[in-house]
């Protein structure tokens, strides 16, 4: 389904954090959509194309089901190929030119943590340890961090550094990816590779859940979660019920995401204090499980309780 | 024109008039319920000027006019010539003074959830409500909230469930706000036992037509709250609204099948005047697999009914009733594609109404969620038609199965949704003119008909000719509608009489002396 066929019914609103912090149609896929049957100029909808989240949330609500976060992903390619956006693409610029590691890694099984989850050593040694069973999982030199941000931007990645991306990964059967952008491209990448969203992988093991306690706010990864939703709830219902935690899902079920995203960290659209608050607010919790790294650096600016990613919970 | 020369067709209650069109147009569609005429614009440039000077932002590129062309119902067209996006109560003052000096329209929107053209602007300026639309206080004590007025029900909820709190009840319906709700009634599952969501507001915050901010209740300025709650948006723009709440409880539901309607809807009324249940409400397939929902608060409340309740309800469990179907159709072959039909029904429908990360423990968590994208789902799309009758107890029985005559005549597949509302004795000054009808005791029923339209096209006219139908069922009996604004509003003079008409007319010309809030809704 394409932006054509949406008729307004504000669903989409909802759950949308882009509209839900400026309460302004003309931020929500609904106003991108209807501006864009009324012939807007990509540059007139430019400011609402680079304030989204791509969280996703919308894509669930839809009952037109159109694939609203590829839209907005395609949109900014079409602005940036155009030659919008000037100084986004500046600031992007240096952190695209990554250097690149060609090595192959002799592992069935990789992860792929992304940046904020390399800072934390520690961490990444427990999450190797946890999904090391049979096989011993090796972490990636590269993850792509500058092609997650490519795609979360809409800028276009070379072939050359595809390939180079992809080389290492080839011949490993099981893929552990922490960027949701990475994963969805991924799949069409790397058809026959099993590839598991980090944070939800780490949410199945029993060892760490059995840890969560009343009192947690528990943070679900929104963007891989919404991109597999139908999947997904039934295991993160189950969890919250179990374990008793509380969680960051909305009523319609889909998960509130913190404003962690390079993109808006790069050129701030959205108050990242404010998502973070919206998150805790009503809300009596004594601890912060997070499954994604980002998001965990998005919390700890807003709470002065704990915040620790789902992998130290082995230790707690 | 002239306000003075408009002469009014005079019409008695229970009489169809002649259709004023020609005679070779269709049957029973009167020339007001077309588009109205758009707004030419005469002074525009010089209000766009003003606005501008009182630093009102105003929004005129076609994408922004285009977003609001049509409502829910798709049936009506209309472009505003600007937009502002509402932020506080004195800016939207200053709009509404410069407005009445310019004579420019002023139409309001909230969710733009209205069939009939009510919230589409034709010509002038198109507020829209939604950007006021945060939570300002939760009083859990007294269980109150103040919020402003463009919220929508599903965001308010979200707050209010964060302190373990709910709304009494709200259309269900996620993307209708408190504002257009309160103006219109806001009919829940629970509305036979807590009315509509309109008696449950105790203070507005109001912008007047003609720019003054008042704060009204029924102890302060009485009158304008009477004629703002269920006043269709025409005596005032609501900014903020008190409304009471209560403490969240998951719903045990109950579903009991009939293949009467009769025996259902009556069955409806029983339960609601025995206070059996919570929630009830009547959602049909086809004549023969008609649902009563039945749903708790309590379990105490659902052991209740269990025991003393249950055995008057006519409609079966579930098993029993699918066993009584298929024995139905064994014995009819030639109706294969009717079993078939219910079949699928069943099979799509169902898991949406119980969904299970909706459900725990056999509760239902949030019913507005689970209903409402139910409806999107299988009723929703570029065009809604839900006309509507609203009636006494008396006339209810008859209403709905006249209606439910006329649906069949038109579609294939349709469906009825029947619901009671509980009536506040002292608010009766607040129902003249609205969906309550006049001859309502105690409480007062709905019957919307919503014709299932799938991936059938039909023509505007057909459409229009179907709601007539059902509108003409009102004329004739003497109920009122949910839905008479608009494309409808020649409706309002034949249902409910020229002489209330002219009093609440006489209303409006004195507090909107330009006749520019939410033009064409009802006058
Ligand atoms: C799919 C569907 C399902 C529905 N289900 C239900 C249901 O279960 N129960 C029910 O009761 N109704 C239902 N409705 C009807 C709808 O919910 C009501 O019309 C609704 O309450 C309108 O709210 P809104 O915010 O969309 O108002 P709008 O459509 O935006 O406006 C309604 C009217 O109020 C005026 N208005 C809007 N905001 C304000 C304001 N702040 N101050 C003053 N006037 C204002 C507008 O000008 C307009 O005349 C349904 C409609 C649809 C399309
Ligand atoms: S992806 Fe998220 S931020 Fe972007 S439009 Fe959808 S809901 Fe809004
Ligand atoms: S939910 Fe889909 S159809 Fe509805 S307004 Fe949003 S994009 Fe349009």
């Amino acid at each position: 389904m394409s932006h054509s066929n949406c008729h307004g019914c504000s669903l989409c609103l909802l759950s949308c954090p882009m509209w839900q912090q400026r309460r302004d149609v003309q931020y929500s896929p609904q106003g991108i959509f209807k501006a864009l049957q009324h012939n807007a100029t990509n540059d007139e909808i430019a400011p609402a194309l680079f304030s989204c989240l791509l969280c996703g949330a919308c894509d669930v609500l839809c009952p037109e089901q159109i694939d609203i976060t590829d839209t907005i992903k395609t949109l900014r390619q079409t602005l940036f190929a155009k030659g919008g956006e000037i100084e986004l693409r500046k600031n992007i610029g240096s952190l695209l030119t990554q250097p690149v590691a060609e090595t192959r890694i002799e592992a069935n099984t990789i992860i792929l943590p992304g940046k904020a989850l390399r800072s934390m050593p520690d961490t990444l040694t427990k999450i190797q340890t946890l999904l090391s069973n049979e096989t011993h999982a090796a972490i990636a030199t590269d993850d792509g961090d500058d092609i997650a941000l490519a795609l979360e931007a809409g800028i276009h990645i070379s072939e050359q550094r595809r390939r180079n991306f992809l080389e290492p990964l080839q011949e490993a059967r099981r893929l552990y990816i922490s960027n949701a952008h990475l994963l969805r491209a991924l799949h069409q990448w790397l058809p026959a590779t099993a590839l598991c969203a980090l944070g939800y992988s780490l949410s199945q093991l029993g060892e760490l859940t059995s840890k969560l306690k009343k009192s947690d706010l528990y943070l679900i990864e929104a963007r891989s979660f919404h991109f597999d939703h139908k999947q997904k709830i039934t295991h993160y219902d189950q969890l919250r019920y179990q374990q008793g935690c509380q969680t960051n899902l909305d009523l319609q079920c889909n998960a509130i995401p913190t404003a962690a995203g390079v993109l808006n960290t790069l050129q701030p659209a959205l108050d990242a204090t404010e998502q973070g608050n919206w998150i805790l607010s009503g809300r009596n919790v004594q601890r912060i499980v997070v499954e994604c790294a980002e998001d965990g650096l998005a919390m700890s600016q807003v709470t002065r309780q704990p915040v620790l990613h789902i992998a130290d919970l082995m230790e707690a | 024109m002239d306000k003075q020369h408009i002469t009014y067709p005079r019409n008695t209650i229970g009489k169809i008039p002649p259709c004023p069109v020609a005679p070779d147009s269709l049957q029973g569609i009167p020339r007001q319920q077309t588009n109205p005429a758009r707004w030419q614009g005469e002074q525009w440039p010089a209000f766009v000027v003003a606005l501008k000077q009182a630093n009102i932002e105003l929004r005129v590129a076609p994408h922004n006019t285009g977003t609001y062309m049509t409502d829910a119902g798709g049936l009506a067209y209309g472009k505003p010539h600007g937009v502002v996006i509402a932020r506080g109560a004195a800016q939207i003052a200053t709009l509404m003074q410069l407005a009445q000096q310019f004579q420019v329209p002023v139409t309001t929107r909230g969710g733009g959830l209205t069939t009939e053209g009510e919230s589409v602007a034709f010509g002038g300026v198109l507020l829209d409500m939604t950007g006021m639309s945060r939570v300002l206080h939760i009083d859990k004590t007294a269980l109150t909230v103040r919020t402003e007025g463009g919220i929508f029900w599903h965001l308010l909820a979200e707050a209010l469930r964060r302190e373990g709190l709910d709304y009494l009840s709200a259309p269900l319906n996620l993307t209708s706000s408190v504002g257009g709700t309160l103006g219109v009634g806001g009919i829940d599952v629970n509305s036979s036992k807590l009315g509509c969501s309109a008696d449950q507001a105790i203070a507005l915050q109001v912008v007047t037509p003609t720019g003054e901010i008042v704060e009204c209740s029924d102890e302060m300025h009485a009158e304008l709250f009477q004629r703002v709650i269920l006043g269709y948006g025409q005596f005032g723009i609501i900014t903020e609204a008190t409304l009471r709440i209560r403490p969240y409880t998951p719903l045990r539901m109950h579903y009991y099948y009939y293949s009467s309607l009769r025996n259902a809807v009556e069955d409806l009324i029983h339960l609601d005047r025995t206070e059996a249940c919570d929630y009830s409400g009547i959602l049909t397939m086809m004549d023969r697999a008609i649902t009563l929902l039945v749903a708790f608060d309590s379990d105490e409340r659902e052991t209740e009914f269990l025991n003393h309740h249950r055995q008057a309800v006519r409609g079966y469990g579930e098993l029993p009733f699918a066993i009584r179907t298929a024995a139905y159709y064994a014995v009819r072959p030639w109706r294969v594609k009717e079993a078939l039909y219910l079949y699928q029904r069943k099979r799509e429908l169902f898991p949406d109404l119980q969904p299970a990360h909706h459900m725990q423990g056999g509760q239902m968590i949030d019913r507005t969620v689970v209903f409402s994208r139910a409806v999107w789902k299988h009723w929703g799309g570029r065009q809604m038609v839900i006309p509507d009758l609203a009636s006494s107890v008396d006339k209810f029985v008859e209403s709905v199965e006249r209606g439910n005559a006329v649906c069949k005549k038109y579609f294939p597949h349709y469906t009825l949704y029947c619901v009671g509302i509980k009536l506040r004795a002292d608010h009766k000054p607040h129902y003249e003119l609205s969906c309550i009808p006049p001859d309502a005791e105690e409480w007062a029923y709905g019957c919307e008909f919503e014709p299932m339209m799938g991936d059938n096209s039909y023509s505007r006219d057909q459409l229009q000719s179907f709601k007539n139908e059902i509108y003409d069922i009102g004329v004739d009996l003497g109920t009122s509608y949910y839905r008479f604004g608009g494309m409808m509003k020649g409706y309002i003079r034949r249902a409910l009489g020229d002489e209330m008409v002219e009093k609440h007319l006489a209303m409006k010309r004195q507090a909107d002396p330009s006749m520019i809030l939410n033009r064409h809704v009802i006058f």
